[in-house]
């Protein structure tokens, strides 16, 4: 009987996937967890197996095809064995795009998963014995299907779920595994063990938690003699187009500009001493910008297609280098945190984002962006804007200059500030404003801490 | 060991007289509790029993005779006093609340206040707001008290004994429209401790937590949800301060649901306790739904049968309760 | 001073001047360590009603028994409790009578007949209605006196427990100590009938008035009563007319009485004026005066001493005592 291949869904609000290529031809011998193709999500790139050994009978899309979550994208099965495209594409059980995720059979990267894991995320009412239940047979609430009265998830719902899965197999687990998969948020229902009689353990939760959110970049080396020659893929790639389609699209301004920083160096001296965590320069220009954010949303408007989309939230991307290149963790409604707790936020996002463990979520609805490169000593520089928001600010370093400060010439601390702009959805005016505006509440720090 | 059917009242006065013949520092106290026999007939033969001194016929003077209660208990003798109406209390608040539960812990442990109050506890008589009230949460309020409320002759008697036995100043709760219900007693010696709850009837679908005139509304819906394959259980506190709360959180961890009834108006009631109880255990991560209250409406006790019987939980409103809550 | 018929020893006056001596030195330490904020709380003091407390507790039998009200400091010295254990209470030691869960208000001494102080006016009456029906019913000779002021005897409780000791015959002592004053508010505002002794006839019960700064007149009155009382004749009432030199507690302005009035009371002191006594009547020498003041502020020093040296209460032991076993 021949499986079907999917184009799975890999995040909360994905909703389609390019296939960036094949790897195999129709005919090919494949086993399973062979790489069938590398698909392109909105953030990450990565490879789906074969779900079963036998041959790829059938694929109905070719390499650059974009195709909707959970369509059916090729066949495997015994040699000469008969398969038709499903009518409309989408595999039947799979179709309410509201259900529970579980079900979502698609086996993805990482050699464990059967299915994009479900991260728990958003908060699901349920009775504390539908809680206590959940959490000791490792599954996500998320999964399951509520009919209480006011919505909440009931025991006997839980227990319903855990009866189809058992229909479906036991899950069989270690506890470590257990623990570890309800920290993560990962669903047990969608991971195939590879321990003992599939006995789901701690390893195969790691990597199916990877899997949904930084695939591995894999280094093939092609060729040799003092060169060595990686295959442009994974993340890098993604980062490649991003960067080339922002250049190319938008006409972008760079506006230069100094920000005395002098007081809030000292401010920060002074809060810092005794603090067991430091606050960074960073985390003051974070909080700086989400807070002249709030005051002035100009910088949040942006362009899709042929609209002019305002956002209202202050979701502020923050660019972190990893290894495999860049991520762009969100600080969500960073106009509302506290210093000390956009600081906070923005640590735990920083740590999640060096550990790989970033959700697609966490990495969606950004409406601004910050990099920072002043701790290798850059004093300007032109950000590319990270799309679709419009506008990124680049901070440098800091630099003593001898200058003139109320009549008296004195060395003051100097923070270099490279604002980058998109001039379709932002004149220059109205960005100079923005920045005029960070800069005073840099140079007047105590009013961060209001 | 035999038993033998009785009131709940002659189960009390059987309780007041083995204890007197016991001890002879067991007196009682009260208005009209001698040759009138108390006013709803609780003494019965006790005056002509034990004479006036060991059945003391008081002035109506409340605040008089429960000082003189607390500080015969404090010199060595064991007083039963008896309130006539449980809203006379009020009268001698003070004595309940300043006094007797105080006086050991503020003195040091020096002292003891070995005595109990007795009295008539809750409505369904017709006598309107001033003698109708069930005042138990503002006796639990009061750290030094023992509140105890028993529901059948058997239990009246055994923990009546236990309280007049207690060093500490007990409050009992009689329950005056289950004076002549009856019931079967053992015979002979025996007590039952307080701060134990009874588990009336064992069930597994949902918890019914009562106390009082309140168990036999449940059992009597508990009976007619079996007949419908709902299996409840119902535990009867008995004594309200010190709270069997093992019992409670082992019941609702079984069955996962809960439900309590009482008598007195539903703010500030024992009810928001037990569910505080509940919810602050181990037995929160039990629950299957949320904890119900069922207790009388923020309302004086009204005169008018039918409003006052429309306030007051029912069987039809324990089931209803029952369902809503395994919904 | 009036001259007494009754000639008293050497012994006995001298023990009376020792009394209100460590009455009003204990008093005066309480007041200046409340000062110095180094007791908690509040304190009422009794500077002035020396009198009623000494010549009271010499009128009844050393195995008498007494209830307290707030103002109870010098009542409990004269019944002989420790005065060092009685100011730790104060200061809120573990060492305390009451182990610090007390106070100034509720000082209690079961083997010195001292059934605490009571802090709530009114109810101290029907309690010790209590302890003398126990001692009726046990058939022990012991009366039990209740102290309480003018202002309390208007309170219910009063006078439920007058009728009650009168109905059933208790041996009650009721004690009040009339300073005119219910905290600020003069008798003369609340009470058609100044006269407070005037009640014990409605509840068919013996009084008698007497002059509360004559240490004698007291220890003769109370003398009185409780051979009266011991006789079993029920009840008696004695008014003893007396006046608080000290505030009613720490917080008190004086609002409500001239200075004039208050330095008149302070010549009618009771101790002045029983020490011109025992001297006027040969009883007692100058030096042997002094000595017994000296004794009383050295005790006192060391009880203010004592209880500074005691330790607080340990927090582990906080839940101890609500119940009894």
């Amino acid at each position: 009987m021949a499986v079907e291949v999917i184009m799975p869904k890999a995040g909360m609000d994905m909703q389609e996937g390019k296939i960036i290529q094949w790897f195999k031809n129709v005919g090919d011998k494949v086993a399973e967890g062979d790489a069938l193709l590398e698909i392109e999500t909105d953030k990450v790139n990565m490879e789906v197996e074969a779900p079963a050994d036998g041959v790829l009978l059938a694929k109905y899309y070719e390499d650059g095809e974009v195709v909707p979550v959970v369509t059916v994208i090729a066949f495997v099965g015994a040699e000469g064995e008969k398969v038709e495209q499903p009518a409309g594409g989408a595999v039947p059980a799979a179709a309410p795009a509201a259900a529970a995720p579980a079900p979502v059979a698609a086996p993805v990267a990482a050699s464990v998963a059967k299915a994009a894991p479900v991260i728990t995320t958003g908060y699901v009412p349920a009775t504390p014995l539908a809680k206590a239940m959940a959490a000791e047979n490792g599954i996500s609430l998320n999964a399951v299907a509520p009919t209480g009265e006011m919505g909440e998830v009931k025991a006997r719902d839980v227990v319903k779920y855990l009866e189809e899965l058992s229909a479906e197999g036991k899950i069989s687990v270690t506890p470590l595994a257990k623990r570890i998969a309800l920290d993560l948020g990962v669903d047990l229902a969608s991971i195939v063990g590879t321990g003992y009689n599939n006995k789901i353990t701690k390893a195969d939760v790691y990597g199916a938690a990877k899997a949904a959110e930084a695939p591995v970049v894999e280094e093939i080396v092609v060729a040799s003699v003092g060169v060595k020659r990686v295959k442009l893929s994974g993340m890098r790639k993604v980062v490649a187009q991003r960067m080339s389609q922002s250049r190319t699209e938008i006409p972008e301004v760079t506006q230069n500009s100094k920000a005395d920083v002098t007081d809030l160096m000292a401010l920060r001296a002074k809060i810092n001493e005794g603090r067991e965590v430091k606050f960074s320069v960073n985390d003051f220009v974070l909080k700086a910008v989400a807070k002249a954010l709030g005051a002035d949303k100009n910088p949040l408007v942006n362009i899709q297609g042929d609209e002019i989309v305002y956002e209202e939230s202050v979701n502020l991307g923050m660019a972190v280098a990893i290894d495999a290149g860049l991520v762009v963790p969100v600080l969500v409604d960073a106009d509302k945190k506290s210093m000390n707790e956009l600081a906070t936020y923005a640590k735990d996002m920083a740590k999640k984002a060096r550990a790989g463990k970033l959700t697609m979520d966490e990495m969606s609805g950004s409406t601004f962006t910050v990099t920072n490169v002043g701790m290798y000593g850059v004093e300007s520089f032109t950000p590319i804007i990270n799309q679709p928001n419009s506008c990124i600010l680049g901070v440098c370093a800091i630099t003593d200059e001898y200058c003139l400060y109320k009549g008296e010439p004195m060395f003051r601390k100097k923070l270099g500030l490279s604002f980058a702009h998109d001039h379709r959805s932002l004149d220059g005016a109205p960005a100079a404003e923005f920045m005029q505006a960070l800069r005073w509440l840099l140079e007047h720090p105590y009013e961060l801490l209001l | 060991m035999g038993k033998i059917e009785m009131t709940y009242k002659e189960a009390i006065r059987e309780a007041l007289a083995e204890e007197m013949e016991r001890d002879e520092n067991v007196y009682m106290l009260g208005e009209d509790i001698g040759i009138y026999k108390g006013a709803f007939g609780v003494s019965g033969d006790l005056y002509d029993r034990f004479g006036p001194e060991r059945i003391m016929e008081t002035p109506i003077s409340e605040t008089g005779f429960m000082g003189a209660a607390i500080g015969s208990a404090m010199t060595g003798m064991r007083p039963i006093a008896e309130i006539m109406f449980s809203d006379f209390l009020c009268v001698c608040y003070d004595m309940l609340v300043n006094q007797a539960p105080k006086l050991r812990y503020m003195l040091g442990g020096n002292h003891s206040v070995p005595m109990v109050m007795r009295t008539a506890s809750g409505g369904g008589t017709g006598a309107a707001a001033q003698h109708s009230q069930s005042l138990e949460a503002l006796l639990c309020h009061t750290p030094g008290l023992k509140v105890v409320i028993p529901s059948t002759p058997e239990d009246a008697k055994g923990l009546l004994k236990s309280s007049i036995r207690d060093n500490n100043p007990v409050m009992f709760l009689e329950q005056k429209l289950l004076y002549n219900t009856k019931g079967l007693v053992p015979e002979g010696e025996y007590t039952i401790p307080l701060g134990v709850a009874d588990i009336k009837k064992e069930g597994s679908d949902c918890t019914i937590v009562t106390y009082g005139r309140m168990v036999h509304f449940c059992l009597g819906a508990a009976e007619k949800l079996a007949a419908e394959g709902i299996n409840v259980e119902v535990i009867d506190l008995r004594t309200l301060y010190p709270m069997d709360k093992p019992c409670i959180i082992e019941s609702v961890k079984k069955t996962k649901h809960c439900i309590i009834v009482h008598e007195a108006v539903k703010t500030g009631g024992l009810g928001g306790e037990i569910a505080a109880t509940i919810t602050e255990s181990e037995a929160f991560n039990y629950l299957d739904a949320p904890i119900i209250r069922l207790a009388s409406e923020d309302v004086p006790v009204p005169f008018c049968p039918i409003l006052e019987k429309g306030v007051l939980p029912d069987e039809d409103k324990i089931i209803a309760a029952v369902k809503k809550t395994l919904a | 001073m009036k001259k007494k018929e009754t000639v008293i020893s050497k012994e006995f006056g001298l023990k009376l001047l020792s009394d209100m001596h460590r009455s009003r030195k204990f008093e005066e330490q309480v007041q200046k360590y409340f000062s110095l904020g180094m007791i908690h709380g509040t304190t009422h003091l009794g500077i002035g009603e020396e009198a009623t407390a000494a010549g009271t507790v010499a009128g009844l039998e050393e195995r008498d028994e007494i209830i307290t009200t707030h103002r109870g400091h010098s009542q409990i010295v004269c019944k002989g409790v420790d005065v060092n254990l009685m100011m730790a209470e104060i200061f809120a030691k573990e060492t305390g009578v009451c182990k610090g869960r007390g106070g100034s208000m509720h000082i209690c001494d079961q083997a010195k007949g001292v059934w605490s102080g009571n802090g709530i006016l009114g109810s101290a009456p029907p309690i010790a209605c209590g302890i003398a029906l126990t001692r009726k019913k046990k058939g022990e000779d012991k009366v039990t006196a209740v102290f309480f002021g003018d202002g309390s005897s208007n309170e219910g409780g009063c006078h439920e427990a007058m009728n009650l000791a009168a109905a059933w015959n208790l041996p009650v002592m009721f004690v009040c100590i009339n300073n005119t004053y219910g905290m600020s508010t003069h008798i003369s505002k609340v009470m058609k009938n100044t006269n407070i002794s005037d009640r014990a006839a409605g509840y068919g019960m013996k009084a008698i008035d007497v002059d509360g700064n004559d240490v004698l007149a007291v220890y003769e009155a109370v003398k009185e009563a409780r051979k009266y009382i011991g006789e079993g004749n029920g009840p008696v009432l004695v008014v003893e007319h007396s006046y608080r030199i000290s505030g009613h507690s720490k917080s008190d302005g004086n609002l409500y009485r001239t200075k004039e009035e208050i330095a008149a009371w302070r010549e009618k002191c009771p101790i002045k004026n029983f020490k011109a006594y025992l001297l006027e009547n040969g009883i007692a020498t100058e030096e042997e005066l002094a000595q017994v003041e000296a004794d009383a502020t050295k005790a006192l020093d060391d009880a203010v001493q004592f209880a500074i040296d005691s330790p607080y209460p340990s927090l582990d032991t906080v839940l101890d005592d609500v119940y009894a076993d």
